[in-house]
């Protein structure tokens, strides 16, 4: 394939693979989106390899597809939509370029996971804004590019975070910063003058970093990003809060984080929390989920350097009067459950397997951000929908993250099924479309559609798929990156 | 030029004929600005053709569409307290969009506002404080207009610290796009509310405005979602003695005002940085004893005594924090961690602001940020901004230093008040993740040399800004400046030239404060 | 002084739209938030106290020419001083007084208001603000039984003012006035028919000469009855008295007291007994002219000067007046000292309050705008749950009756002087 040869020439034989078992293996993956085989892998090492690479594509019009994380992946956004395709895997490029605790961010490329950045952040006294039990092979830029909510929503001042600064490769093949990191000077001479490649905003009257994050690689490629991350605590208390009842979990939650009084908060369902908690498979899982209230809130208090058990103190203080007014015991063991042994597990990438997977072997996820209010109600669309469909509602895992520090709320739906069982599969399958369709239209907000979730979500807003069209056209116009995604 | 009869009627049908004028005296109300050229009959920038005062998102749309069917340039004001909200050439008209003034939402359980353009910052930080949240209130003040500042301008305020900064504040977002769509963000246009601005998939949020707003060239901004943050004070604010200007507010026991300052700049700098990861301030700034002095007196004769008073006691960089506290525990807790940050890097506070009096004056002109006009303005008659980047705290350090040096020599010539020099304001945002710093030079627009100096120091600050590798300056947007600084940071103004080609192709939205189309 | 005089003043205007609300921490609602009744209705930024200044340093600097609407503009506000006030919260500058002098300007350079002319026209025939006759001018004493000052001598005079005497709705606050004055046992006379304008509404309108010509006689009058002390119930008057007339250079030599601060005075000398209940929630209305605009005048000739490289001083040290010393006080002291009565305030008082609606010509001119602005005012009151608003000024309680009449909205309006009355057994 001379095609092929061009690509070797940017980035080595090493770098490009069209054996067949690597193509079937891009070709898909967990989601429902329909298998496609792309022509060829590459992997590039540097920023100017996949300048490179995409400039060819422009020439060649061949679709390219960013991939960072390792597999299983599960959302169908970096399975080809189109033939011909090549897959753009970043994932070798695996430098953490830069940790600086005085400012607290980190500098990673694409193929960083969170069990690699966590130990060397570590080393300088921070911690990742993590969110829920990401996998191993779960690439923590592209976490970041995907808007996935962290567990910490008071250090989630704006649903960008933590991702900060970028440096992205356009589909046009132009190279760019965004944010502080854009200039002017280098990146040596900026932090020269004291900077650190923080603001995400800019530069000046656009802020291209939201463009870029939620797009499924169909703006471009990001080769690196700087990363917000937060102290290590000096003292920490974990908390479990069960209840019947979600609002008042929710409503806990809400003061939790409006007197900034927790760092994780988080709530799940027994089927959820039993998942990541069973270690005997399906005894003890069994146990714990009909043991567990049907709703269990998590959320840590924490003391820092100065004074950390007066800083606990207080704020223990105001939790525990706030939990009496609303009728709850936050606890720190709940069913047999510890919230210590629950911390720990929060803190780092999901062991092995991945959690979503112990249950039945696969997980299909249904996500989407919606008011306090509407809740309830959006829950109950879903049980109802899943009894419809026979699909037994006792083992659906609810995930439920306050976020952007409690002005919304990310809600997911975990539907576990036996990928080997096709009824199981078809079932999921259509009662996953269904249930979109019928949670958008009683107001669910698909913030990140993904794979069919697109074509509904973009239906329902036509001002913004024009728009959104307008800057595909801007930073894409020969629409190689990840065509068929989202509205382009 | 003027505007065509038939375009005149067009827009009258739309607005009323009480809504629309080409009266010159009302017109020149909208070309005049402070801060704009060097000489006094030069304040004024260019005449809008007409003012119209729509007064819904329909006869919003109805006039940018008339003005793109006739070839007519639009530009949005609301309070319009800046050179950024005027127009710099003819042919434009000015959309003020004052009569759209409501607050729509007050939603307390999810911390959000929902309002129109010309809803002003006191007016939702009244209302909010009834429940128990509060706005960030930006330092332009709070007569300013929450939208403007939070869509199209800058966006930053003593309550950084605790609440951020504006641009990463908003949520939902109904936008009249220069051709005339209507563009709802997020969770608004897929009919679920106003609580998300970002998606489905990118967020629209980083075109409408970047570190700046596009200033009125991007279409019109008609309603927006903000996030409100906790306030542990009374629902109707400090109970207020006194008559004007000096407003003694009871201020409860767990609010306090604290002025600390540091022989240093390394000292100055790492307090700053403690201070933000502590969690422990409600408001902070990087003051001096100029602007401490302006802020507390009532004249600028009294000014001028305090002044004398406030730098004798302060040597060196200080800031200002005010801690807020729901319960005497978590107060007295925030207090002595700020404390020991002091012993830390040598740092004092300053005596004369714990004084009751002073106390009550400085928190409660803080907390409602009615301060800025006697802050920059009282003193010579009008104020400008060098340096203002923002990215860490240490930059802001940097851009005080170099701001200091660059000012040395106007203050020296007596162009510019003599406020110490080294007169930056600088703020934390979000538990000191990020930091800013603008060099406040404090002028004359009634004296031709002072504003010539004005200017002058502008154009030398915009250079170092390059040749230092500062980031973008706070006045860093608009045409000349874009074109300016492009160059020098990745070509964003090829970039920015593309979205304005693709959402505006008519060049219905005046580009002046935004970027103009090339041939 | 001239407009020329305040043109540095007006360049230093920074368009920052303080004069729009009052000062920002005594903002309490967002229903509640504007102080300025002209931008607030008509919207453009040229109705506000900056663009008024805008206006006037565009006409020096001859950006613009006289236009019918440029009148109405200036014309269409009422003088109230809200914006002044604000501005002088934070800035050393003058808001108010060169919109004195613009409108100076434009009656001098023959731009009259239509509305205004036959209201001038008739004030020079017939010595008052309503058109009407001068020989009518004393019936609202009829019966009373008090001194007349043209043919004796009286310790203190009161004068009633164009309003009091010839609205007979408002004799009652005339009437009740000199009642308790006697009452208290004060030797007080009256100008009856021979009273003439006090010339502040024309002043304000842009007559600056009317004054002149008023003050001199009305000085002359006192002067004749020996008075050491002139009252008056009118806040128009009360503020021509004791400050444009000082302003001009003709500060009375009687002292000048409005009615309430004379009333205060007499409660606590004990001459004056209020026993009678009288139960009822009111909220007070603070008028303009006996609030911010009634502050002592400061005299000050000078030169500007700079300190510390560009510090605007003067020099002499100028102070400015900043509504601080209006007459708050008195009246609520009064209120307060009635019996069964519960006071209650509105969120705009004192010197951040909002205008009646009637002065600085509007309600001779543009009595839509008026009632407008008065309704607004009503609307407010009602929200402190009060049953009565209660003011010291009859040009306010006059356009709270008309806008009451013809909104149909229900709200009792009475001047302090009738609660007092009533507060002595209807004396």
């Amino acid at each position: 394939m001379a095609e092929k040869e061009d690509l070797v020439e940017i980035v080595g034989s090493e770098g490009v693979s069209d054996a067949p078992e690597i193509l079937a293996e891009y070709s898909k993956d967990k989601s429902f989106v329909p298998p496609i085989e792309p022509r060829c892998v590459v992997k590039p090492k540097t920023t100017e390899e996949v300048q490179r690479i995409i400039k060819w594509a422009n020439d060649t019009l061949t679709p390219l597809i960013p991939v960072s994380s390792g597999s299983p992946r599960f959302r169908g956004d970096t399975v080809p939509t189109a033939g011909g395709a090549a897959v753009l895997d970043l994932s070798g490029m695996k430098k953490i370029l830069w940790i600086d605790r005085r400012n607290r961010v980190a500098m990673i490329e694409p193929g960083v996971t969170f069990g690699e950045l966590r130990p060397e952040v570590e080393k300088e006294g921070l911690r990742l804004l993590m969110p829920l039990l990401p996998r191993r092979s779960k690439s923590v830029l592209a976490s970041a590019l995907e808007r996935e909510p962290i567990i910490m929503p008071r250090y989630h001042w704006d649903i960008g975070d933590p991702m900060l600064c970028t440096e992205v490769v356009f589909g046009t093949g132009d190279l760019f910063r965004t944010g502080a990191a854009a200039g002017p000077g280098t990146l040596e001479e900026q932090r020269k003058s004291g900077q650190a490649q923080k603001n995400p905003a800019g530069p000046s009257q656009a802020s291209l970093h939201r463009v870029i994050q939620g797009s499924q690689g169909t703006m471009g490629c990001v080769t690196w990003i700087t990363l917000k991350t937060q102290l290590l605590p000096k003292l920490q208390k974990p908390f479990l809060v069960g209840s019947h009842r979600l609002d008042s979990l929710t409503e806990l939650s809400h003061w939790l984080i409006r007197l900034r009084i927790a760092d994780e908060c988080l709530m799940l369902n027994n089927s959820n929390l039993a998942a990541i908690m069973a270690k005997k498979w399906p005894e003890e899982y069994r146990r714990l989920r009909d043991n567990l209230p049907s709703w269990i809130l998590f959320f840590c208090q924490a003391g820092y350097e100065y004074f950390p058990e007066e800083r606990l103190a207080y704020e223990e203080e105001y939790m525990s009067d706030i939990a009496q007014r609303i009728g709850v015991s936050p606890v720190e063991v709940l069913s047999g459950v510890s919230a210590y042994e629950l911390l720990a597990i929060l803190q780092a990438p999901s062991e092995e397997p991945y959690w979503k997977l112990r249950h039945k072997g696969s997980c299909h996820d249904i996500f989407f951000l919606t008011g306090r209010d509407r809740l309830p109600e959006l829950i109950e669309v879903m049980h109802n929908l899943a009894s419809r469909y026979s699909y037994p509602v006792a083992d659906m895992g609810i995930y439920i993250q306050p976020v952007v520090q409690g002005t919304s709320w990310h809600c997911e739906f975990n539907l576990f099924f036996d990928p080997d069982d096709l009824k199981e599969v078809e079932t999921v399958r259509t009662l996953s479309v269904d249930a979109v369709n019928a949670l958008m239209t009683e107001g669910a907000f698909f913030s990140r559609p993904y794979g069919p979730w697109a074509d509904i979500a973009y239906r329902r807003d036509g001002e913004t798929t024009a728009a959104l069209r307008k800057v595909k056209g801007i930073f894409d116009p020969n629409n190689i990156m990840n065509p068929g995604k989202l509205c382009f | 030029m003027a505007l065509e009869s038939k375009v005149y009627r067009a827009l009258e049908d739309i607005v009323g004929p009480e809504n629309i004028s080409q009266e010159p005296a009302i017109l020149d109300t909208y070309a005049f600005q402070m801060g704009t050229k060097a000489v006094p009959t030069r304040l004024w920038m260019a005449r809008p053709e007409a003012a119209i005062l729509p007064g819904s998102v329909e006869e919003v749309q109805a006039m940018v569409k008339v003005c793109n069917r006739y070839g007519v340039r639009f530009k949005a004001i609301s309070t319009g307290f800046s050179t950024a909200a005027n127009i710099a050439r003819t042919g434009s008209i000015h959309v003020d969009l004052r009569r759209m003034n409501r607050i729509l939402e007050l939603n307390e359980r999810d911390m959000y506002a929902v309002v129109e353009p010309y809803v002003s910052w006191v007016q939702l930080q009244a209302e909010t404080m009834k429940k128990g949240l509060n706005c960030n209130t930006p330092e332009c003040g709070g007569q300013c207009s929450v939208l403007a500042n939070c869509t199209s301008g800058w966006g930053m305020g003593n309550k950084s610290v605790a609440m951020g900064h504006n641009e990463r504040n908003v949520l939902g977002v109904e936008w009249v796009l220069p051709t005339g769509e209507i563009l709802r963000l997020g969770s608004v246009g897929s009919g679920a509310g106003w609580f998300c601005g970002d998606g489905p998939g990118p967020s629209l949020r980083g075109i409408m405005r970047g570190f700046l707003g596009a200033w009125g060239g991007l279409g019109v901004v008609t309603k927006v979602g903000v996030k409100l943050y906790h306030w542990p004070g009374p629902p109707d604010f400090f109970p207020l003695k006194g008559v004007s200007p000096i407003y003694d507010a009871e201020i409860p026991p767990t609010v306090k005002n604290y002025y600390c300052f540091f022989t240093n700049w390394e000292d100055f700098a790492n307090a700053g940085l403690k201070v933000g990861e502590a969690e422990i301030a409600a408001e902070f700034a990087k003051v001096s004893p100029a602007l401490v002095a302006l802020m507390v007196s009532r004249s600028n004769q009294e000014y001028s005594q305090v002044y004398r008073f406030t730098k004798t006691l302060v040597k060196g960089p200080g800031f200002q924090v005010i801690i807020e506290a729901d319960s005497p525990k978590e107060f007295e807790y925030k207090e002595k961690v700020l404390m020991q940050i002091l012993a830390e890097t040598n740092g004092k506070n300053l005596p004369l602001v714990t004084h009751e009096l002073m106390q009550s004056r400085v928190i409660s002109q803080t907390v409602k940020c009615s301060a800025i006009a006697r802050g920059v303005f009282r003193a010579t008659g009008a104020y400008s901004s060098t340096m203002g980047s923002m990215d860490t705290w240490d930059l802001g350090v940097t851009q005080a230093r170099i701001g200091a040096d660059l000012k040395q020599k106007y203050v020296d010539m007596g162009m510019l008040l003599d406020d110490g020099v080294e007169n930056g304001w600088g703020l934390l945002y979000e538990d000191g993740n990020f930091g800013h710093l603008e060099m406040i030079n404090l002028y004359d627009p009634a004296d031709p040399e002072s504003c010539q100096v004005f200017q002058d120091s502008l154009s030398e600050a915009t250079d170092i800004m390059v040749s230092e590798c500062l980031g973008v300056p706070f006045g860093g947007g608009g045409d000349r400046m874009n074109e300016f600084l492009g160059p020098h940071i990745m070509n964003y103004h090829l970039w920015l030239r593309k979205i304005k080609k693709a959402f505006d192709p008519n060049v219905a939205s005046d580009p002046s404060s935004y970027i103009r189309l090339k041939e | 002084m001239a407009l020329e005089d305040f043109e540095r003043s007006m360049a230093r205007c920074v368009r920052c739209s303080l004069c729009k609300f009052p000062p920002l921490e005594q903002v309490k609602s967002w229903r509640f938030a504007n102080v300025c009744p002209s931008i607030t209705r008509y919207n453009f930024h040229a109705y506000s106290g900056g663009g008024r200044l805008l206006i006037g340093l565009a006409l020096l600097q001859g950006r613009l020419d006289y236009t019918d609407e440029m009148t109405e503009i200036i014309y269409r506000c009422q003088m109230c001083g809200a914006c002044d006030i604000s501005c002088k919260y934070n800035r050393d500058m003058e808001v108010l007084e060169p919109q004195y002098e613009l409108r100076a300007r434009l009656v001098n350079d023959g731009q009259l208001l239509p509305a205004h002319m036959p209201v001038i026209e008739s004030l020079r025939k017939e010595d008052n603000m309503l058109q009407r006759l001068k020989v009518d001018r004393g019936k609202w004493a009829e019966g009373l039984d008090v001194k007349d000052i043209t043919k004796e001598t009286a310790e203190v005079v009161f004068h009633a003012g164009c309003r009091l005497s010839f609205d007979e709705d408002l004799w009652k606050v005339a009437r009740g006035t000199v009642s308790l004055l006697k009452k208290a046992g004060v030797d007080v006379g009256i100008v009856g028919s021979e009273e003439a304008c006090c010339g502040g509404r024309a002043y304000e309108m842009g007559y600056q000469g009317e004054l002149i010509k008023y003050a001199e006689h009305n000085i002359d009058t006192w002067r004749a009855a020996g008075a050491r002390i002139v009252i008056t119930s009118c806040s128009d008057c009360y503020a021509a008295f004791k400050i444009l007339y000082d302003k001009i250079g003709l500060k009375p030599n009687p002292q000048v007291l409005h009615i309430t601060e004379y009333l205060e005075r007499l409660i606590a000398e004990g001459k004056l007994r209020l026993t009678k209940e009288v139960p009822m929630t009111v909220t007070y209305h603070d008028p303009c002219h006996l609030g911010r605009k009634a502050e002592p005048y400061i005299h000050w000739q000078g030169v500007e000067k700079k300190a510390y490289g560009q510090l605007i001083l003067h020099d002499p040290i100028k102070e400015f007046r900043r509504g601080t010393f209006g007459v708050y006080e008195p009246p609520r002291n009064v209120l307060k000292s009635i019996p069964g009565l519960r006071l209650v305030e509105m969120e705009r008082i004192k010197e951040y309050a909002w205008c009646c609606g009637a002065g600085g010509g509007v309600k001779e001119a543009y009595p839509d705008f008026a009632t407008w602005t008065a309704l607004e005012r009503i609307a407010e009151a009602k929200t402190t749950g009060a049953s009565a608003l209660v003011t010291a000024c009859p040009w306010c309680e006059k356009n709270f009756n008309d806008a009451i009449s013809e909104s149909g909205d229900r709200i009792e309006v009475y001047d302090v002087v009738e609660l007092v009355q009533q507060a002595c057994g209807g004396a």
